[in-house]
């Protein structure tokens, strides 16, 4: 303890005395103080200047005196004179307060912008209520070679098993994803795909918004369908049609039980209505049953009680599993995931019927925030190496005030006000900037989700952190340098900053900012290369000139074959086909082994079924044998076609002929026919696997028309035509099949878009700060290319001088960058099965564009102050 | 004005004119209780001299300061003619009334 006097004491003291007094009060106490502390000791002296305090106070000590305040230290009266001078200083160097306002704005709003996208990202479904009790069980299988799967869906039967039979488990629903569903009310009908059959309980486990009916009763009676709004007023102009009739599949009259607010993008279901499961009808040709316990094909929630713990559900379903089938190793083992992780924790799950769920990559939240922290690195360097620059100027000033009697204290408080005050500012600017630009540019990059207040308040309330901390940190450095400088010295000369150092402060900032330039360069051309060549890549089939056209299998049935006859009387159409999956979305598995293998052989593989032409029509090559032909009577029903792949995979030295088992025969085995060229059915973040194909023993959804190329407009409506000729009054969905593929790689495409405007970002802000350096450096050093100048020198030399150092800078920036760009390339690379090899000449590519950008960007400024006649420079003292 | 002295401020205004030059609230506190064996605070000898000035018996100046006070300079208080005639009247009163004292009163004390 130091024997000096309580100083809460003294404070409270001179709070309340503010007169004349005061000192000779407060230094009365002091000098007692120490009197005491001899005779008394340190506690008892304290605790008489604490009581003598209390007793001063009286009707002299309380008297204000208004000359007594311009005396004494006031913290309001040193803040406005730091802001008056700071505004006075940034005035007077308009042009960098200028770059240092937008550069430091531009990169506040980009960082709000990621903030948005992240914080959206990471609230999924966070608007149920129960969120914490809802969990959706997956199933992660085991295939013959030993690997596992993961789908997000389970068996049929689970739900019914299990509910009631564990006491934490409180509610359980299943959902069937309904795929092509007709829907009629008076004159208007459309194809909807966005929909699910659900048990009644999934209203009361995920709970959405209803805008009328009730949630608990809605989907309890067969024939009843919830819809959204957005699908009342499409069909019946009314935005509370209860009650109303909706007609199914031209069959099923279905009555609207529900209407549902707008379902939120925040949420991973993504559907606009749903049809209570009772009406779920297992298509003809299946040979599975509600009962089944192994036909992954549908979505189960589950609520369960507050504190049950998850884990240990998930132990019992395990159990529950196990007992299925007690005498072999269990394959199937459930996942049980909390509702707030499905959005960005199902990465390399799948969905066995590709329904329209959203799933999020945690990669792209990460990358975003990586680039955050980089555009703010960038955007506050810059802030402070021209902060920096600028403050060599006011050395003299700096120097006046120290004479004057500044503290160092007071010189530091002043240049932190000049950069808060800039970067408060920049952060209202921002603010206001992101709030006019947010719909424009979030429907640009093709996010979802709208402003939220709240959700805009708390980010905000975070950038506002980064900003002001952003504000300090950048001005720390030149407050202690100019704090520390000698005063006799500042005020006699101009202030060097030992100049021949390449690795002074601002070199290093400058050095960081061309690395993270070069490395977002980088990440532009390779990422741009890939997408490029998933796009161009050839997947064993052609994809231009076909229309995928979509409809009900019913509709199909009856009226394929003349739909299909219809069509190839005509010239421009190559071939006609259908199939069970489309292009571009997974396949599901059968079960196969070779006609001399044991039951234990049985593998797993992808199946499709395709009809007569399919190949032909797609375009895919085959390599042995022949395709189905109606020629051959026995090709309906006891023939398969394999590809490359499955034949290697089976190991089937001679394929023609061959004899393989499926689960889907009960009857005896097929005939290898033909064999297929590997085709990428689905998106080249997969590889190919072992395929088969069988001739449709079940009402197929998808017709391929390839077209001759040419005219497509006329071609399509040559399509509807005879579409509306076979099937008067059935609407006809179709789509481009290369369209379709592309969106594939969305995310991807985005995430490139995202990567593409932040480095041109990026590469603005860093030549921003270079000018500014570089026109600091031109004033200051204009004196310098006079004096060289008239000692000979010539234009080029002064202008190899100056720019050489920032080509050297250049370099080491690229050294520094290129391993760590390499190594996140490489890192997204894996997403893909199938990728382009980084090119190692793409890093010193990206240098030298950074170069040639920044050169143009500074070679204006520096020729304007080397061309300048030197008489003038030199003559004004 | 109210002319009157209390006892404690004719006891203040005397310490005053003893340590001339040095007269600062905590020296006259400090002697009150060392020739007077008298407990008083620095508040009530400054709030004494306070109301002394008031009356118009004392005046202040700003004194020397000295490092074990902070800095902070003294205030030093000076005797003014009234303060001295309204001493001198008392203790003129006092004698007077002492003199008048019967012998006789103190004698069987």
């Amino acid at each position: 303890m130091k024997n000096s006097p309580p100083k809460l004491a003294q404070r409270f003291f001179s709070w309340y005395c503010r007169n004349q007094l005061h000192d000779s009060i407060l230094g009365d106490l002091d000098e007692q103080f120490y009197q005491n502390i001899n005779k008394h000791g340190i506690i008892l002296a304290k605790l008489i200047y604490w009581m003598g305090v209390f007793l001063f106070l009286n009707r002299f000590t309380l008297k204000r005196d208004p000359y007594f305040n311009s005396m004494s230290y006031k913290p309001t009266t040193m803040i406005k004179t730091n802001l008056i001078i700071s505004f006075r200083f940034l005035s007077k160097n308009k042009w960098f307060t200028l770059i240092n306002v937008f550069g430091l704005t531009l990169g506040f709003v980009s960082i709000l912008f990621i903030l948005l996208f992240v914080h959206q990202e990471r609230s999924f479904d966070r608007f149920h209520q129960n969120v914490e009790n809802v969990y959706r069980i997956n199933i992660s299988y085991k295939d013959n070679s030993g690997n596992f799967t993961t789908l997000v869906n389970t068996p049929p039967a689970m739900a019914i098993e299990v509910s009631g039979k564990y006491p934490e488990l409180k509610k359980i629903s299943r959902m069937r994803y309904a795929m092509n569903c007709l829907f009629k009310k008076g004159e208007v009908s459309f194809y909807e795909d966005h929909g699910y059959y659900a048990d009644s309980l999934f209203l009361e486990i995920l709970q959405f918004d209803f805008s009328s009916g009730d949630p608990e009763t809605a989907l309890d009676e067969p024939n009843s369908i919830v819809i959204t709004e957005e699908l009342a007023i499409k069909y019946f102009k009314d935005s509370s049609p209860l009650g109303a009739t909706l007609m199914f599949n031209n069959s099923i009259p279905l009555k609207v039980t529900g209407v549902l607010s707008e379902i939120p993008t925040k949420s991973h279901l993504n559907f606009n209505f749903l049809i209570s499961f009772q009406n779920y009808v297992i298509p003809e040709g299946y040979r599975a049953d509600l009962t089944s316990q192994s036909w992954l094909g549908f979505l189960t929630y589950v609520e369960l009680e507050p504190d049950a713990d998850p884990k240990l559900f998930e132990d019992k379903l395990t159990q529950y599993f196990d007992d299925l089938d007690p005498n072999n190793e269990p394959w199937m083992l459930p996942i049980v995931q909390n509702l707030s992780d499905i959005y960005l924790g199902s990465i390399g799950m799948s969905d066995d019927l590709s329904s329209h769920i959203r799933s999020g990559n945690p990669f792209t939240s990460k990358v975003l925030l990586l680039v955050a922290v980089l555009i703010l690195i960038i955007a506050g360097f810059n802030f402070a190496n021209l902060t920096n620059a600028l403050s060599i100027n006011r050395s003299k000033s700096t120097g006046i005030r120290k004479v004057m009697g500044a503290s160092k204290k007071g010189i530091i408080t002043q240049i932190l006000t000049e950069s808060l005050m800039i970067s408060c500012f920049c952060l209202i600017l921002s603010f206001v900037i992101t709030l006019i630009l947010f719909p424009s540019i979030s429907q640009l990059i093709g996010w979802e989700f709208r402003l939220e207040f709240n959700t805009f308040f708390r980010v905000g309330a975070l950038l506002f952190i980064v900003g002001i901390l952003t504000g300090l940190l950048s001005g720390i450095y030149p407050a202690f340098t100019l704090a520390r400088l000698n005063i006799i010295k500042s005020l006699k000369e101009f202030v060097k900053t030992n100049p021949g150092n390449p690795f002074q402060f601002k070199n290093i900032l400058v050095l960081l900012q061309f690395a993270i330039s070069i490395g977002f360069i980088s990440a532009t051309i390779v990422m741009t290369q890939q997408i490029n060549y998933l796009i161009n890549k050839d997947k064993g089939f052609s994809a231009e000139n076909v229309v995928v056209i979509k409809m009900l299998p019913e509709d199909i049935s009856s009226h394929y074959d003349v739909f299909k006859e219809q069509l190839t009387k005509n010239t421009s159409v190559i071939g006609v086909s259908r199939s069970e999956r489309s292009m571009g979305e997974p396949l599901p598995f059968s079960i196969i082994k070779r006609a001399e293998d044991s039951d234990e052989d049985y593998k797993r593989i992808f199946f499709n079924t395709v009809d007569y032409d399919y190949f032909k029509t797609m375009g895919i090559p085959i390599s042995e044998g022949r395709s189905f032909s109606s020629e051959y009577a026995d090709d309906s029903t006891r023939s398969i076609i394999i590809n490359e792949r499955a034949k290697e995979f089976l190991g089937l030295e001679d394929p023609i002929g061959h004899q393989l088992y499926s689960n889907f025969d009960t009857d005896g085995p097929r005939t290898v026919i033909g064999v297929v060229e590997d085709f990428n059915y689905t998106s080249l973040h997969e590889e190919i696997g072992p395929t088969v194909m069988f001739f449709p023993f079940i009402d197929l959804e998808y017709v391929y028309v390839r077209l001759t190329p040419g005219s497509l407009t006329k071609q399509i409506d040559m399509l509807e035509e005879t579409w509306f000729q076979v099937s008067p009054g059935v609407p006809l969905a179709w789509k481009f099949l290369d369209n379709n593929m592309n969106q594939l790689y969305q995310s991807e495409k985005r995430l490139s878009l995202t990567i593409q405007v932040f480095s041109i970002l990026t590469i603005l802000l860093a030549c921003l700060g270079l000018y500014g350096i570089v026109a600091f450096m031109v004033n200051n050093k204009i004196k310098e290319f006079g004096i060289r100048k008239v000692l000979g020198a010539s234009v080029q030399s002064l202008y190899i001088l100056f720019v050489g150092k920032y080509i050297y800078l250049m370099l080491i920036a690229m050294v520094i960058i290129t391993p760590l760009t390499h190594y996140f390339l490489s890192d997204w690379m894996e997403n893909f099965a199938y990728h382009i090899h980084i090119n190692w000449f793409i890093y010193p590519l990206a240098t030298i564009t950074m170069i040639i950008i920044s050169l143009i960007t500074i070679t204006l400024r520096i020729l304007q102050a080397i061309n300048v006649n030197p008489t003038r420079l030199l003559s004004d003292e | 004005m109210k002319i009157g002295l209390g006892e404690f401020e004719e006891i203040v205004l005397l310490m005053v004119a003893i340590h001339h030059d040095e007269a600062y609230g905590l020296a006259i506190t400090n002697s009150i209780k060392e020739k007077l064996n008298r407990n008083v605070t620095l508040s009530s000898v400054h709030t004494a001299l306070y109301r002394l000035e008031e009356k118009g018996f004392l005046e202040s100046e700003i004194g020397g300061a000295t490092s074990i006070r902070g800095g902070r300079s003294k205030r030093i208080f000076k005797i003014t003619s009234l303060g001295k005639q309204v001493m001198e009247a008392s203790h003129q009163s006092r004698n007077m009334l002492w003199g008048m004292i019967p012998k006789v009163t103190f004698e069987n004390l």
